[in-house]
């Protein structure tokens, strides 16, 4: 009979915290900051099999205000050669951007990202020159994006 | 030159008096002494006839002191030598206001009649048996002429008044040879004092000129006179002032008032202004607000400007916000300063608070009846009670307010000749005639009864039960042999029809003797003769309680018939009108009808004595037959004149309060009593505006009405006619306030919802009735629409089917938008069949929505501008299979109940569902999700009345609109929660009977848990009742004035109240409401609805209506 005048916000707040620990997802990790629950400091270990293994990339992840009904906000800190993703760190992805929906968490979207490290998609690039050479030239490509790994994913 | 000289010059006053020689007789033969003789003594007296003075000659010409004889003779008996038409009466008039302009009606002896003047007031000096001094000042005088040297300081000059209608004070200086001549004038501020009262008796001035330092004087340049002041016997009248004097007086100061031209100031007025400037009045208090007086005129100026009539009209009677303020403040009684025991009635069996028990008192002491003061008060002894009574009975009378206290300056007696008999310290004025006496002028106490004005929630009601079952009848009434029509046992209690209830259920909490009955007359049991009932019934009835409205219509009966009926047929006992201010308007039949019943003792109730102007109030003292305010031409001259034309205004305010104080008793809520702690301490109170979204029906209506009404706005702007069309743009906006509470409101006939809009009463016409149309289409087509897009019902039964397969019991199912559980009262269900709190999706089509709307509104931008925005698709989606949905096309899961209330939850416009529900032995049940079905106020009310179901089962709660219409759809609505709720409704259409049926069913607690709602008209409702077992309220819309509203919210938050009170007000967003909480603001910042006429009125209402239409 009632409907409540409940904001989604205040009961999903600390979810995606505690789904991450009831359910922790192999080689991600996601803090949230102390003084802001709604940022979190993540870190994605590069995917066995991929130019990033051995890799740890660093990622801040933010939860807008309109959150769940607008996608949180992700962005790379380590700097990493990938086709999707831009020397700021921007992360092409659709389900953050057109294909969101709220019924999605904090967790798919990480385990997505990590999937995107795994298999990078040049047709539909963030940095044009990445995805140029990863097209044009992928052995050059991949060894580049492993150097930049080592270098600076560590 | 200091401006005052503080300490007088004692030798030079007594010098004055040695300081002429005797007249001499002019003219040598018999007539020429006639003639001087005559004109000797119409200087005296002005309208001295020539009969008189004829016989005073004949009498006393061969004496040899003629002249002083014969003025003896003439003061001593007037009438001795008056022939025919003079009577006392007149002569009396006169000597006190001389008639300025008959003195001086033969211009050719200005010369002599200076000098004459000065030798008759030297004779008068022989008729006088005492002076005395009252102070002395300076005067500023300018030069009229060139006066070189030898001007001696302290040397006596002589004042006269020149015969033109100019108010001129000549200083003339008398030089060695005896001739007068001027050297000078007063400035005019000092002549207009001065000047009425140089032909005054009684009041004699001694001039000096004050030491110059220049020695020569130059036409133009200033210097000073000190002026010494004397009183004389003549000032008295030989005998106390009654109240007939005051009203004769009252009648001779609207004469002289009237005949007088402006710029002469009239005697009593200057001699009151004397007395200022010399501080004779008594207390300090006096002296502040004399000097305020001043200030307040002075600063006034600029208005006299204006032209009068101007002001005239602005200010319409009306009181301003600060005028009202202050009047209300020296009307509040002073607790510390009470001067009566406090009382505790007999047979009643409630407790009195303290202030209630002063209260009592002051009402016994009001009626006198000295002996029930201090009625079972331990504390107070029997010699106590004594000497109250004889306290009591001496203050009595109230002090004639017109008069005010002078003190005598005690350091002045060495001046003073003559044999001063008089020992009093004090001698009384009066303001406005200037008369004097040595005794208290008193207005005897006439009056039984007075004003209970204690503000709202204080308990008059109360404490006039107690004042009625203490003194239930009039002990001093014997009965006589024959029939009388004196119903003495019996109180009459008039009181809105909304209260009639209330009273008789107080009355019966209150009253402890079983032989003291109520009765109410109302309705049916009018009419006939009451004093069979009332007159020799030993058991006639303590109170009977009737209605405004009755009275009304008997004494409308009466004027056809010409028959005294029903309550016209006795006299009561005494009479009682509750929330008094309906009889604010004098003119009004209800106000005539409650004044011409009668009683031995009447008092008035009311939390606001006056409502907005100064007649309000005059209204009820015509009620009390306070004389002689009660008459009207003497209330206007110094009441509502003053306070209308602003002029005076500290002295009308102070002879108001000097009115009101013994007759009104006012305590407000923020007073404390003598231990400091407030009167009376509620509990706090809370209130909430909780803004509410349109749903998308009623945006889209709206919208339409508001273009609409902007259009016809903006249209009658051009054409200048928004005042002339103003009802219909109220119209318009009454359209608009209804789409914010319930769309259906617009289908109903508009002649139902015009009865509870005052303004719009006669506001119909056919423009309007079209654009009802209009949106009654648009509305149907809405729904036409909707009706298309909702799932067919062989869809339902097989979505049905699925989901009572696939959640047999629904545990465990969680909203995948904010990962929790889901409760199946919350839970809606998509076609693709994925669950979701309905909060979480109503949100998620919200902001759908939006996006688009945005995207709409940015069509023409380039898109890398909005890097973040989803592709844009009209549709949403389902969140979890991007499948389509939509909202008319969700279901809805409810509890089943196994309660026998359970099918009362079933929608009547879908019953077609219910025989297929029984097959399924389910905890839960579903139904086609209707996401337009009530309005947003009314699903926002829902929800709170949940939480308080939860939370405070068996609590009471009230619910307040201005539309009862729309009460009928929250009733309506409510009815299909019948196991969690209980409702009552309150409204304008039930008669007695019905309301106090609903009282009561309402103040009765239940066990079982469901919350009981009463759902009351703002109107039917706002005023008077006591809801005090509800400590949460809903307003349900906002009104136009504040106060109203504030009014509804102390049902609850008033004595008796013991929880904390809640007040939620619903607003919808971005809607007409929101400005009208504006337009309140600016109310209470302005204070503006009192201080204007209707034009300005008008004028700030067009204003109003922009700022509801300013984007």
């Amino acid at each position: 009979m009632r409907n409540p005048p409940r904001t989604p916000m205040t009961t999903t707040l600390n979810r995606p915290l505690t789904v991450f620990l009831s359910d922790p997802v192999p080689g991600i990790t996601a803090v949230p900051h102390e003084d802001n629950l709604r940022y979190f400091n993540v870190t994605i270990d590069g995917p066995s099999g991929s130019p990033y293994e051995g890799g740890k990339f660093k990622l801040e992840l933010f939860l807008p205000d309109d959150y769940p009904m607008l996608a949180p906000k992700v962005r790379f800190l380590t700097k990493i050669y990938h086709p999707n993703i831009d020397r700021l760190g921007r992360i092409c992805l659709d389900v953050l951007k057109a294909n969101w929906s709220p019924a999605l968490q904090v967790r798919t979207i990480l385990l997505s990202i990590q999937a995107l490290l795994s298999s990078p998609n040049p047709d539909d690039p963030l940095a044009n020159e990445v995805a140029e050479e990863w097209k044009n030239n992928e052995q050059n490509a991949i060894k580049t994006a492993r150097e930049w790994t080592e270098r600076f994913a560590q | 030159m200091p401006d005052k000289r503080p300490f007088f010059d004692h030798s030079s006053a007594s010098r004055q008096l040695e300081h002429k020689s005797e007249p001499q007789k002019k003219g040598s033969t018999e007539d020429d002494f006639f003639d001087w003789f005559q004109s000797e003594l119409k200087t005296m007296f002005s309208d001295i006839t020539s009969q008189t003075v004829k016989s005073l000659f004949h009498e006393f010409h061969n004496k040899p002191e003629a002249l002083p004889l014969a003025i003896n003779a003439f003061l001593d008996d007037p009438q001795k030598y008056q022939h025919g038409d003079y009577s006392r009466k007149k002569e009396l008039l006169s000597s006190t206001h001389s008639n300025d302009n008959s003195i001086y009606k033969v211009d050719h002896i200005s010369e002599k009649a200076l000098e004459y003047d000065l030798h008759s007031k030297k004779r008068r000096r022989q008729l006088v048996n005492w002076r005395r001094y009252v102070g002395t000042f300076d005067v500023e005088c300018w030069c009229t002429r060139y006066v070189a040297g030898l001007l001696d300081p302290n040397e006596k000059v002589l004042l006269s008044k020149s015969q033109s209608k100019d108010n001129f004070v000549h200083v003339s200086r008398v030089d060695m040879s005896g001739n007068k001549r001027e050297i000078g004038r007063f400035l005019e501020r000092h002549a207009k004092i001065i000047a009425p009262l140089l032909e005054r008796h009684g009041i004699e001035f001694s001039a000096s000129l004050s030491p110059i330092s220049n020695q020569k004087l130059r036409t133009g340049d200033s210097f000073y006179i000190t002026l010494d002041c004397f009183v004389t016997d003549q000032l008295f009248g030989t005998r106390p002032l009654d109240d007939k004097d005051l009203e004769n007086s009252l009648k001779s100061v609207q004469h002289t008032k009237s005949t007088n031209s402006h710029c002469v100031m009239d005697e009593g007025p200057a001699l009151v202004s004397l007395f200022k400037k010399l501080h004779l009045f008594s207390d300090s208090n006096q002296n502040e607000e004399a000097r305020e007086v001043i200030s307040l005129e002075d600063s006034e100026e600029d208005n006299n400007k204006k032209s009068r009539d101007q002001r005239l009209e602005e200010n319409d009677g009306v009181l301003t916000m600060n005028q009202l303020k202050s009047l209300y403040q020296s009307t509040e009684s002073n607790v510390e300063d009470k001067i009566l025991p406090d009382s505790v009635p007999n047979d009643f069996l409630l407790e009195l608070r303290p202030y209630q028990r002063y209260g009592l008192s002051w009402m016994l002491f009001r009626e006198q009846e000295y002996d029930l003061v201090g009625l079972n008060n331990p504390q107070v002894t029997d010699e106590e009670k004594e000497d109250f009574k004889k306290v009591m009975t001496e203050i009595s009378g109230t002090k004639n307010p017109l008069w005010k206290e002078c003190k005598w300056p005690t350091w002045s007696s060495a001046s003073n000749d003559g044999i001063c008999e008089q020992s009093e310290e004090s001698f009384y004025v009066n303001l406005y005639t200037g008369s004097c006496s040595h005794y208290c002028p008193m207005i005897q106490n006439h009056t039984y009864g007075g004003i209970l004005a204690d503000e709202m929630g204080l308990g008059k009601t109360i404490t006039t039960l107690a004042l009625i079952l203490s003194c239930h009848e009039d002990k001093s009434y014997i009965r006589p042999c024959r029939r009388d029509r004196y119903a003495h046992k019996t109180t009459l209690i008039v009181v809105p029809m909304a209260l009639l209830s209330q009273w008789e259920s107080e009355f019966a909490k209150a009253n402890g003797n079983t032989h003291r009955k109520c009765y109410i007359y109302y309705g049916a049991e009018t009419l006939g003769d009451l004093s069979l009932l009332l007159c020799e019934n030993p058991t006639a009835p303590t109170v009977i309680l009737t209605t405004y409205g009755t009275v009304q219509s008997e004494a409308a009966r009466i004027t056809k018939t010409g028959n005294k009926i029903g309550l016209f047929s006795v006299t009561f006992f005494r009479i009682i009108i509750d929330e008094g201010h309906n009889i604010r308007n004098k003119s009004a039949k209800t106000t005539k009808a409650i004044h011409s019943l009668s009683s031995s003792r009447k008092w008035v109730l009311t939390g606001t004595p006056i409502v907005n102007r100064l007649d309000d109030l005059y209204s009820l003292l015509v009620f009390l037959d306070l004389q002689p305010w009660a008459k009207y031409y003497i209330w206007r001259r110094f009441i509502t004149e003053p306070f209308d034309q602003g002029r005076d205004l500290n002295d009308a305010f102070a002879l108001l309060k000097s009115i009101l104080d013994p007759i009104i008793l006012r305590r407000t809520k923020d007073q404390k009593d003598k231990d400091g702690n407030l009167l009376v301490s509620l509990p706090s109170r809370e209130i909430i505006i909780e803004r509410l979204k349109f749903n998308e029906k009623e945006e889209i209506l709206y919208s339409h009405l508001k273009a609409k009404a902007i259009n016809v706005l903006t249209e009658n702007m051009k054409a200048g006619l928004v005042l002339k069309n103003y009802s219909s743009i109220l119209t318009h906006l009454l359209r608009l306030r209804q789409v914010c509470c319930h769309l259906d409101l617009i289908r109903l006939p508009f002649t139902d919802i015009s009865n509870e809009d005052e303004d719009l009463k006669d506001s119909l016409n056919l423009m309007i009735d079209q654009a009802t149309e209009e949106s009654c289409r648009i509305l149907q087509d809405l729904e036409k629409e909707e009706e298309k897009s909702k799932l067919s019902l062989e869809k339902q039964l097989a979505m049905k089917n699925e989901i009572y397969q696939s959640f047999p019991d629904f545990d465990d199912v969680e909203c995948t938008i904010c990962t929790g559980p889901i409760e199946i009262e919350t839970c809606v269900i998509t076609e693709c069949k994925h669950c979701f709190c309905l909060g979480c999706l109503m949100e998620h089509f919200n902001f759908q929505s939006r996006l688009h709307s945005s995207i709409n509104a940015s069509n023409n931008l380039i898109v890398s501008q909005l890097p973040e925005v989803p592709a844009i698709s009209k549709e949403v989606l389902c969140p979890v299979c991007r499948h389509s949905i939509h909202k008319n096309r969700l279901l809805r899961t409810f509890k089943r109940e196994f309660k026998g209330c359970s099918f009362s939850k079933t929608d009547n416009n879908e019953p077609y569902l219910t025989q297929m529900e029984h097959m399924h032995e389910r905890d839960y049940y579903i139904r086609p999700f209707n996401p337009y079905g009530k309005s947003s106020k009314i699903n926002a009310l829902l929800s709170h009345l949940q939480q308080i179901y939860e939370d405070n089962p068996g609590d009471h709660v009230i619910v307040f609109s201005q539309f009862t219409s729309f009460l009928d759809l929250v009733e309506r609505e409510l009815k299909k929660y019948t196991c969690n709720f209980r409702i009552f409704k309150f409204d304008g259409r039930l008669n007695v009977d019905q309301r106090q049926r609903v009282l009561n069913e309402f103040n009765t607690k239940t066990t079982d848990g469901r919350i009981t709602i009463l759902l009351i008209s703002l109107k039917a409702g706002g005023v008077g009742l006591n809801l005090t077992i509800a400590s949460k309220a809903f307003l349900l819309d906002p009104h136009w004035n504040n106060a109203t509203e504030f009014q509804a919210i102390d049902r609850i938050h008033r004595v008796g109240q013991s929880k904390s009170v809640k007040v939620v007000r619903f607003i919808m967003e971005g809607s007409i409401e929101e400005r009208i909480l504006k337009i309140q603001e600016r109310k209470n910042q302005l204070g503006e609805a009192l201080s204007m006429n209707d034009e300005e009125r008008r004028k700030k209402k067009v204003e109003e209506i922009k700022i509801l239409f300013a984007e």
